[in-house]
């Protein structure tokens, strides 16, 4: 599965939105559920998924999706 | 009631995965009768032998949400304690459980982050037989 699908389907799960469909200016504002605890949940799963743990400072200073996934290249994610 | 809790966590750094507090809780029957009127919950299984014996069960069994209430003092007042909020909460009810069973409410960090000052306890109450009543999952937060 490629890294945007992956993250994707962890997006719909988490915003349950199944036609959620993630591009690099998507911001929380853009979507319905996406408030501040399922902001939390969203950092927990992709923590999980991707067997990381972010630190505050680098979580604060995401702008939009295409930072989440800038942030994820930088832990060494890589596609499954 | 029994209880045996520790002094409060004060921060989420103090928090470390495997720290666990447990405590010994006795519903009684005023309690419940308590429970029905303060929630308005008159549901027969809870109060009628009659209609607890025809769905089953030999007589009438505690209600679900205060059993689960028991954590309330554990998460509010010890871990993670008197800085945390609740975020999520979920719970299988495994097997019903009666006035006067004794029971031991177990609380364990599983996972903690940082970087959203969360942390998620699994939670348990075990009658004192052995017998598993409740597991679930509480996710509390820091806020910053």
């Amino acid at each position: 599965m490629m890294l945007r699908e992956q993250v994707q389907a962890i997006f719909r799960e988490v915003m349950e939105d199944e036609e959620l469909i993630l591009h690099d200016t998507l911001t929380a504002k853009d979507v319905a559920n996406w408030n501040s605890l399922n902001h939390i949940n969203l950092i927990l799963r992709l923590e999980e998924e991707f067997g990381l743990q972010f630190n505050a400072e680098e979580i604060a200073k995401l702008a939009n999706v295409g930072e989440f996934f800038d942030l994820l290249r930088e832990y060494g994610v890589s596609e499954k | 009631m029994t209880r045996s809790l520790s002094k409060p966590i004060e921060a989420f750094e103090k928090l470390t995965p495997g720290q666990i507090i447990e405590k010994t809780q006795i519903w009684t029957a005023s309690q419940s009768d308590l429970f029905s009127q303060l929630t308005e919950d008159y549901a027969p299984v809870h109060r009628d032998a009659d209609m607890a014996s025809n769905m089953g069960f030999h007589q009438p069994i505690l209600y679900g949400f205060l059993l689960i209430s028991g954590f309330s003092d554990m998460v509010g007042c010890v871990m993670p304690g008197p800085q945390s909020v609740i975020h999520k909460v979920s719970f299988d009810f495994v097997q019903p459980t009666l006035v006067d069973d004794v029971l031991l409410y177990k609380l364990e960090i599983i996972r903690l982050s940082p970087a959203v000052k969360t942390v998620i306890l699994k939670a348990t109450i075990t009658r004192d037989n052995g017998d598993l009543i409740v597991q679930g999952k509480i996710q509390c937060g820091f806020p910053q």
